[in-house]
Parts: structure tokens; sequence; C-alpha cells
């Protein structure tokens, strides 16, 4: 029921955007959302009975009546000062403001012939053609129903073309304010990343709230890395205390090449974050870190698979959730192992930390070997601080609470240690230790 | 300055203290030895404030204080430390962080400011010369892998740079060769004033050839059985622990 109401009120939502369209109607990239909106019609929401989503009660999500946003924010931003939410020197900003590109406050000065990056919205008028090429180029035959509703309502968001060769470039911040107002909006980002032969670009995505209410982030981001190319993906999270967050990232990489992503989670009151990477070709490479910190009632559901396509690659994943109050985690990490894919490594491990009786976490490996001369590794650890080490600390004079978050932030910050940009571990330095001093542990 | 009186202490319902009365003064150094199992770690986990282990009966006072009633950082604020028979291994926390964290949480209670990084680190430079540790190790997570002997020289840098008034050294000496003994008992030996105490516990008479102790204190069954100066750890040395376990009455101490 909730679920017929729910899709009929994205379609009535995807009528009044088609209405807005004018001569964009008849575009190949509209027909493509069309067909998004049809499927998802077809399929539905996933309820607790779907395997995937058994963890995930999504009912308060589509309860809530959701707005597109107008072209103008309900908030005035003018006066924002964006290094406020990350200031890591020289890079490519762009600001997008409950979900609407905000060209005033973005900044793309250093942009260069090697490096393009444009709002996603200019480049759907202007080469639609390059839209299409990335779009549903991972994973379009099991598109999540989310993923499809991304699809339906695709317009604002970015475009990162790294030209063949080029590296050492500054890093691309696209930061999402969401003002977090009366009214729940949808914002729906899709950010496609295009990372040709021989190159390297750090992408930051950060989501940030300014008020307190509720409002429905469904980002979709695609990347294509070709040969030899690295590709190092942040995801910040820092959304408001009532903020759905449902996204999904995708990625291909062919021979030789590597895309890293790096999870950071503080805010929101309902997350899901689905990784899905594709090894395509020999001797490519992958990272997944997540860290996530639910507090008060959060909940944050990670579903990543990697999918070993061919031989000789490598995958790593670590994720750790520090759990606080009544908060819940999930993770499920599928690893699959094609027959063609020999010689794959492939290591995961999820380590949670209960720091609260009533926190409560999840863990799910899934493998999916056919290949039989492979390496997989995969672990999961439940557990809450150690006694011997509380009190080796307090017998040193370190104040409980103090030898309570020095506890937490060791196991946090190996996280940390993975990010290459200086600056960027700082603010996430900073994030974490808030975190803690804002949160009780047990 | 610590006078334990009549304490008692179990641990998940075992009795493991029995009735055990110390008197330590300041300026002196007292052994306890004891076979395996007799109750020194206890007794010293209890001094520290462990919550493991719970006191039925019995008082401790320190300093004119009733010491059971302060949390383990309020004890080591008022200068209580104890060296580890197992030094915990803390992954992800630098030995520099947390002895400065230390350090300053000390500091603060004493109302003084905190130290900052170049007054700090020319405070652990100096005495690390005391232990001859290896620089290497104060930017390597706190004693995560570290050599036995590495940790007890950690346990003794600690105590350095905190400058306790009572010490109680668990078992420094198990697990160190005769070099590594000598340089940690010369550590601690350079510590030691007439204003402070230190409690020496140990199994081997060994330790007590180079931390020359005031009185010697043999812990059987959770009881001082015998107290004595320090002859009594060779006496022992030579007739072993079992001519202590026959010692049915607790004797008095009378330090
Ligand atoms: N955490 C514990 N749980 C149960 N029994 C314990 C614990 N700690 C110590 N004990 C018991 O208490 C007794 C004394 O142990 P301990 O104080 O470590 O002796 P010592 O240091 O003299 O070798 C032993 O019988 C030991 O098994
Ligand atoms: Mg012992």
């Amino acid at each position: 029921m909730k679920q017929d109401k729910a899709l009929q009120t994205f379609r009535t939502s995807f009528e009044e955007f088609e209405k807005g369209l004018n001569g964009e109607y008849s575009s190949p990239v509209h027909a493509r959302r069309r067909d998004a909106m049809k499927r998802l019609s077809e399929t539905g929401f996933p309820t607790l009975r779907d395997e995937e989503w058994r963890y995930t009660n999504l009912a308060a999500l589509l309860e809530t009546e959701y707005v597109r946003p107008t072209q103008k924010a309900a908030v005035d931003f003018s006066a924002v000062d964006t290094k406020r939410f990350l200031d890591i020197g020289q890079m490519l900003r762009l600001v997008f403001i409950d979900g609407v590109y905000a060209p005033e406050l973005s900044d793309l000065s250093t942009a260069s012939g090697k490096l393009r990056v444009q709002d996603l919205a200019t480049v759907i008028n202007e080469q639609p053609d390059e839209v299409l090429s990335l779009t549903g180029a991972v994973d379009e035959g099991a598109r999540h129903p989310f993923t499809m509703l991304n699809d339906a309502f695709t317009e604002q968001g970015a475009l990162i073309h790294v030209g063949q060769g080029a590296a050492e470039l500054p890093p691309v911040h696209l930061l999402f304010l969401a003002s977090g107002g009366a009214k729940p909006l949808l914002i729906t980002p899709r950010i496609l990343i295009r990372a040709e032969a021989n190159s390297e670009i750090d992408v930051i995505e950060q989501y940030v709230a300014l008020g307190d209410g509720a409002y429905f982030t469904n980002a979709v981001v695609e990347s294509h890395v070709a040969e030899n190319a690295h590709v190092h993906h942040y995801k910040i999270q820092e959304e408001g205390p009532a903020a759905y967050h449902v996204a999904a990232s995708y990625a291909r990489v062919a021979r030789s090449g590597s895309y890293s992503n790096h999870y950071f989670g503080f805010g929101a009151r309902l997350l899901r974050n689905n990784l899905h990477l594709v090894l395509d070709d020999e001797a490519a490479e992958c990272t997944m870190n997540g860290l996530f910190m639910p507090m008060a009632k959060q909940h944050m559901d990670h579903h990543t698979v990697i999918d070993h396509a061919k031989p000789h690659c490598n995958s790593h994943e670590l994720y750790k959730g520090l759990l606080f109050d009544e908060a819940r985690g999930v993770f499920s990490g599928k690893i699959i192992v094609r027959q063609d894919a020999q010689k794959t490594d492939a290591k995961q491990s999820n380590n949670n930390l209960l720091l609260s009786e009533n926190a409560l976490v999840d863990t799910k490996p899934q493998l999916e070997i056919w290949a039989d001369d492979v390496k997989c590794t995969h672990g999961a650890t439940i557990g809450r601080l150690d006694d011997d080490a509380m009190f080796y600390l307090r017998s040193r004079g370190l104040p409980k609470e103090q030898a309570h978050s020095v506890l937490a932030y060791a196991f946090a910050s190996e996280l940390v240690s993975h990010v290459r940009l200086e600056p960027l571990r700082q603010h996430l330095d900073d994030a974490i230790h808030r975190r803690l001093e804002r949160s009780g542990i047990e | 300055m610590l006078e334990i009186r009549n304490l008692h202490a179990e641990v998940e319902g075992k009795e493991i203290l029995k009735g055990v009365n110390l008197k330590v003064e300041a300026g002196e150094i007292h052994a306890i030895m004891g076979p395996n199992g007799s109750g020194k770690s206890t007794l010293a986990g209890v001094l520290a404030g462990r919550e493991l282990y719970e006191i039925t009966e019995g008082e401790v006072i320190y300093k004119g204080r009733n010491l059971l009633d302060l949390s383990p950082e309020e004890r080591a604020c008022e200068g209580m430390f104890l060296a580890f028979q197992y030094p915990v291994e803390i992954p992800g926390v630098s030995n520099t962080y947390f002895l400065k964290a230390a350090l300053n949480a000390i500091r603060k209670y004493h109302g003084l400011e905190e130290l900052d990084a170049v007054d700090f680190l020319a405070l652990v430079k100096e005495k690390m010369q005391l232990v001859e540790m290896k620089p290497e190790l104060l930017n390597r997570p706190v004693n995560e892998g570290f050599s036995g002997g590495e940790k007890k020289r950690n346990e003794i840098l600690q105590m350095a740079v905190l400058n306790p008034t009572l010490s109680v050294l668990d078992e420094t000496d198990s697990g160190l060769d005769i070099d590594a003994l000598r340089i940690v008992a010369n550590g601690v030996n350079k510590l030691h004033s007439p204003e402070n105490a230190t409690i020496v516990v140990t199994h081997y008479q060994r330790l007590l050839n180079y931390i020359v102790p005031d009185r010697v204190h043999v812990l059987v069954d959770g009881r001082i059985v015998k107290s004595g100066d320090k002859d009594l750890a060779f006496h022992l040395e030579e007739q072993g622990y079992d001519w202590a376990r026959d010692l049915h009455e607790p004797v008095e101490n009378e330090s």
C-alpha cells in the first residue's frame, strides 16, 4: 500500500517534471528517463521480504511525500562560505543547493583541457550523447529500484572527464548542501566520471545539511576507469537527523586501472549505500573502505558487490562501524569471482564496535566463487571496547570518557590513514572527534 | 604513605586476598614475593583500581585518603603507578600520544598547564635514556609488536615521565635478560627518592640483587605469611616457597 502510494507520488512528480521540459521532451535522454520510470512502476520498491533489503525498513522513507526542488532554494545561500564544509586548498568545486547547481558558489577556475568538470544539466543540453554513453554502462541489467528512480529524474549533477595521461590534478569537490527545510525535497544527483587511460583523479562527494528537516537524497555515481587510470572517490556524509539517503556507486575498471571508494558516514537518519564494482580486465584493482558512526536512532546500511570478471585482479575491502546509542548498522559484502577470473586475490573485512548496550549491527559476507585458483579471505567481528585497554589508559590518569574516545578513535582512524589527501584526513579526524564528543559511550 | 589493613578481595566469587596487611612509608622499597597464583597481581590490581576485583573487607589508606574510594584515574593523578605484569597493546594509539595524554591529564588534575609538544618531547628524550629505549618505539602503537623486554622498559619509561609517588612494579623482571634487567633496575633506582616509595612484586630473588629492598614480604595464598629484611629473600631462594607455605600462622607486619 505504502509502496503504491509512494510510486504514485513519484509518478506525479515525474509528470510535473516532464511538463517543465519543453523541447527536451523528445530527446533520447528523456526517453531513457521515461523508460526508467516505467520500469520502476513495474518493479516497485523493495520490502523487508527482499533478501537484499531485509535489515532496512523503508516504510518511513516511502511514507514521506517529497517535492522536487524548484530552481530557487528556500534558503538564501549566497552568504554561505563553502570553505566552511571542507577546506582543502586548491581544487575544483561544484556546489549544489537542494540538488540544484549553484554556479555562483562554485569554482571551476583551475579546470584545464585535461580536466573537464561540468554541471550535468548543461551537458544534457549540449552533449546528450555523452551523457547516454556514460549512464547505465555498469549494471544495466540489474539496476536497483532506487537507481531507476534516479534514472527517471536524472538532470542535476556533474560530469568529470579526465583526459588521457592527465595526472597531478587538483581534486574535484562536489558539495551537496541541503537546506533541510519544512518541505521534504527529492534530491537526485547523478555523477558521471570518465578517467581516460593513464590518468589519475581524486573526487570528493560531500553531503551536508544545514537544517534539521526531512529530505531524500537519491544519488548515483558511475565511474568509467580506463586502462591504467586511477580514480580515488571519497564520499562524506554529514546529513541531517531526518534525512534519508539511498545511493549507489558503480564503477567499471579496465586493465591495470584502479578505483578506490572511501566512505565516511556521520549523518542521515537512514542510509543505504550500494557499491557495485566490476574488475573488467586483467590486473585491475579496487579498494572499498568505509567508516560509519551512527548515533541516536540512525540506521546505516552498506551493501557492496565486487565482481571479479577477469583474472589477476585484486580487491581489498575494509568496513568499520562504530555504533552509539540505539543505532543500527548493516554490512553485506558480496564477492563474485567469475569462472574466468583465475588468480583473483580478494580480501574483505568488516569490524564493528558497539559503544552502547542498545546498538546493533548485522554483518553478512557473501561469496560466489566460480573459479578454482583464487585467494579469498573475509572476516567479520562485532565487539566492545577492550576492558584491559580501558584500565591501562585510566591507570595512567586518563579520565574514563577520554579513555573511551582514545580507543574509539584508534579504531576509526585506520580508515582515515588510507585517504591520500592530507587536508581531507584532517577534516575527517575532526569529524570523528566531533562525533565522539557528541555521543555518549556507555 | 600506604597502609593496607585486613584486605580481602574476590574475583568471580573466589576469594583471592584473605586479609593482607602492609605498611609502606615514603623513601622505602618493599618487595612482595610469593609463588604463582598467590595473589600478587591481584593485590597490585586492587591498589590500581581494577574493577574486576571485589573488595569484601578491609581498607587501604593512601596519603591519608581512603584509596578504595578513588577511580583508577584519580589514583594515577594522586601519584599511584602500576607497572603491569602484562602491559596492554593498544593498536592505533601511538606511544607518544599516549604518554602525552597521560602526563597532561595528571598535570590538569593538579591545575598545571598542559605541556606543549616541544617541552614534552624534550622530557621524553631525557627519560628514554634512563631505560635505553629505542627512539622508534615512541611512534609505534602502544606496546604493539614490542618484545617482552621492550614492553617492560616502556612501563618504566611511563613511570619516569609520570613521576609517581607510589610505584608498584608487578614482575617487571620477568622475561628480561640480565642486561635488560640491569637497565630496568638502574632506572627504578634512579627514580627512587626520599619522597616516593616502591613496591616490587617478584617471583624471583634475582631482581633484588639490583633493587635492594628495605622490607621483604612473603605472600602465600592471599596472606602475607612472613616479613623481614632483604635476607629473607635469600632465605626464600634457598628454601623455596614450600618452606613459606608451611608457615601456617600469618604474621603481623611490623615494618
Ligand atoms: N580474572 C580472573 N578471573 C578468575 N580468576 C582469577 C583472575 N585473575 C586472577 N585469578 C586467580 O586468582 C589467583 C591469584 O592470581 P594472581 O593475583 O594473578 O597471582 P600471582 O600474581 O601471585 O601469580 C589465581 O588463582 C588466579 O587463577
Ligand atoms: Mg602475577
